[in-house]
């Protein structure tokens, strides 16, 4: 049968044609609501690892619009050092703790580098995340009791923590980290002691392939699928906050050159980076507000602002619009896909 | 003959290009990473073939259904391509296990391209008409990828989480497509098709643009080179419309569409589009003419002879490497045999051999008037 070209002069013609087009559209319509309702259900149907690699306890905002609000993602915060280098456990204290303003650290810090200062640091991302979590019931912040697990092989002899300022002195090895899981299942917080200021790219890639080979021991399921791994915020340029932080950079170095098998991994990054693919992604108003609201008496009342109020002299400000300050509420990645 | 009755010669030694290409890409024992087939997200040279095929197949419609549609012929076409297909897959994956059988594939792509593209013929044979299309098509792709990563970690479309894998395993189940969606997606799935009809219709706009333009010469008697303009029109429509492609849903979502050819995204359809309108443009200028000259005649005669068997050359190629590279039962693979009697540039040698080789077979067929049709 041969349907020959009409004339295309007659009104019944055009209205069949525009019949056609209304149907075409129609037909267009529904395989779009139908793709995506069927690729949604799968989507939202499947819980995967989230690993969010930060450096210090304090950092995990930065990366908030990757786990905020998201039922589907396991979220595994790695926590690569202790943060026991800051100056706000040492002669800093007292410039960085308001009392009147802010909770006092679970541990009087006694010095950089001390075992005070660690656990300080450690328990105010860990009342940061409960904090959050109150707002989120996807963010894991109901903990048990913490297990220290390792100490995991280093055959290439890169895990190496140098407790001073003068990065001299004995290199201890920092193979063993501490877990606390949520009573809930809806995440895990794992604390790596890898030496803050000195962490280097090979020991983030320690790090992660660590907790990789040995997901049960880190609380997580071996059979549950993997979404990718993101870092925190690294700028070694002007395009925005310049934040050049070596421990930092070294997460990203660590994301952008070794290749994991990930489906994707990502950094939080400036706008204007120049990487193949760069993402904008937003925390939600509710959430930055959770983190960073303050009393109009100038109380730190929100998760970041209270648990983290003592490590500023005032306390973090976040940029709500833009990219001028550490946190953010917009925030860009650079991508890389590796699966 | 009138000029639109003129068989486009343009489009056979564009087809020709690219088989020369295509086995010749497929004779390579070791690619190196850049050229292999990216993994994921990205593009490499060996993505840009099969995707420009597409797109001349397009063009070809376009010039073949511009009178008349047959929908029994295309019925049967597209019932070969199909049965052929499945054929395809179980020779070059060597698995005939029907509980395991790969539906989708190449063949089985070309054949939901004709079906569709031959519907839509029904609705409009104008270069208007098939640039909405395109546009329809683009925006209906591009979002169903959108609002899928919106789901998905990070917003970010990966092998995890992709409406292919959803799809194309709620249509044919895990067992029967690629890798038994070990892959999370199907490079040849349902939602690459519709990518792949991105490609072709863009293809079909330049050809019924192509056809307005060659009547219009009819009249005017003016030569060829009343298509460049109206072909560089189309080229960078393409081009610009791949640009939004990816940056409507960076400015509604945050995250760009990728250009990719796993989930055949239509930035990369339609980039790709671009470029083999411009290719297309290029031999125009020099074939199409009235006075062609017999160097060029004669130079380009091999290209026109593989264009006019397109299908044969692609697919044979592709199935006797994959037989020529396969171990039966132990026994070493055919082409591991005759790779030390190649001499010191086998790679080199067993390419040009297979080149020369299809193109000797599409010549002779070619003079003898035989061309293998669905």
């Amino acid at each position: 049968m041969t349907v020959p070209q009409a004339p295309g002069n007659q009104p019944s013609r055009h209205v069949t044609r525009a019949l056609g087009w209304v149907a075409l559209l129609v037909v267009v319509t529904l395989t779009c609501v139908g793709a995506v309702t069927v690729a949604a259900a799968t989507a939202t149907g499947t819980e995967r690892i989230l690993y969010a690699l930060v450096p210090h306890p304090d950092d995990e905002f930065e990366l908030w619009s990757f786990v905020e609000d998201d039922a589907a993602t396991f979220p595994v915060f790695l926590v690569l050092t202790r943060g026991e280098q800051t100056q706000f456990c040492g002669r800093a204290f007292a410039k960085g703790w308001q009392p009147d303003l802010e909770p006092e650290p679970s541990t009087r810090p006694t010095g950089k580098w001390t075992g005070e200062c660690r656990t300080a640091r450690v328990d105010s991302l860990l009342s940061y995340m409960a904090g959050m979590s109150a707002e989120d019931p996807t963010i894991p912040g109901e903990f048990g009791t913490p297990r220290t697990v390792g100490p995991f092989p280093d055959e290439d002899g890169v895990t190496c923590r140098v407790n001073s300022a003068s990065r001299t002195g004995p290199c201890e090895g920092a193979r063993s980290a501490k877990v606390w899981e949520d009573v809930r299942g809806r995440g895990n917080v794992v604390f790596f002691d890898l030496g803050d200021g000195d962490l280097t790219e090979q020991e983030v890639t320690w790090a992660l392939r660590t907790v990789r080979r040995h997901p049960e021991e880190f609380g997580i399921d071996p059979a549950m699928p993997e979404a990718g791994a993101v870092g925190a915020f690294a700028s070694e340029h002007d395009g925005c906050f310049s934040y050049p932080h070596p421990d930092h950079v070294a997460v990203h170095r660590a994301l952008a050159n070794e290749s994991f098998g990930l489906p994707f991994q990502a950094a939080a990054t400036c706008a204007d980076v120049s990487a193949g693919t760069v993402v904008r992604r937003e925390v939600s108003q509710q959430a930055a507000t959770s983190a960073f609201a303050v009393d109009a008496d100038g109380t730190r009342t929100g998760a970041h602002t209270g648990s983290y109020g003592w490590l500023h002299e005032e306390y973090y400000p976040i940029d709500w619009d833009g990219q001028d300050e550490l946190f953010t509420r917009p925030q860009w990645f650079w991508v890389r896909y590796t699966p | 003959m009138p000029g639109s009755r003129r068989r486009l010669v343009s489009l056979d030694a564009l087809r020709g290009t690219m088989l020369v290409a295509s086995v010749a890409s497929n004779s390579l024992m070791h690619a190196p990473e850049w050229y292999e087939h990216a993994r994921w997200a990205g593009v490499h040279g060996i993505d840009l073939i099969f995707p420009m095929f597409v797109t001349i197949t397009g063009i070809g419609l376009g010039f073949a259904l511009h009178r008349r549609v047959a929908p029994g012929t295309l019925a049967r076409r597209a019932a070969v391509l199909f049965a052929a297909g499945l054929l395809y897959n179980a020779v070059t994956q060597w698995a005939f296990d029907l509980g395991t059988w790969r539906i989708p594939g190449v063949l089985q792509l070309y054949a939901a391209v004709v079906v569709v593209m031959g519907l839509l013929h029904l609705l409009t044979r104008s270069w208007i008409g098939w640039a909405a299309i395109t546009l329809v098509l683009a925006t209906a792709h591009t979002v169903i990828l959108a609002a899928t990563a919106v789901s998905c970690p990070g917003g970010l479309l990966t092998p995890a989480c992709n409406p292919s894998g959803a799809i194309d395993q709620a249509l044919f189940s895990a067992s029967h497509i690629y890798r038994q969606g070990a892959a999370g997606h199907d490079p040849e799935g349902a939602i690459v098709v519709l990518g792949a009809l991105v490609s072709a219709s863009a293809g079909a706009t330049a050809a019924h643009l192509l056809l307005a333009v060659r009547e219009r010469v009819d009249t005017t008697g003016r030569s060829v080179a009343a298509a460049v303009v109206p072909l560089l029109c189309v080229a960078g429509a393409s081009a610009g419309m791949s640009w939004l492609a990816i940056q409507v849903p960076a400015w509604v979502t945050g995250t760009p569409m990728l250009v990719m050819k796993r989930l055949w995204t239509a930035p990369f359809a339609l980039a790709i589009a671009a470029g083999t309108i411009l290719l297309l443009l290029g031999w125009h200028l020099l074939l199409d003419r009235v006075n062609t000259g017999r160097v060029l005649q004669g130079a380009t005669y091999p290209l026109l002879a593989l264009g006019r068997n397109s299908l044969l050359v692609y697919f044979g190629s592709h199935l006797l490497t994959s037989l020529l590279r396969r171990d039966f039962g132990g026994t070493p693979a055919l082409l591991d045999r005759i790779w030390p009697v190649l001499g010191p540039q086998p790679q080199l040698a067993w390419s040009l051999l297979l080149v020369a080789g299809w193109t000797a077979l599409a010549v002779l067929l070619h003079r003898k008037k035989v061309y293998l049709r669905p």
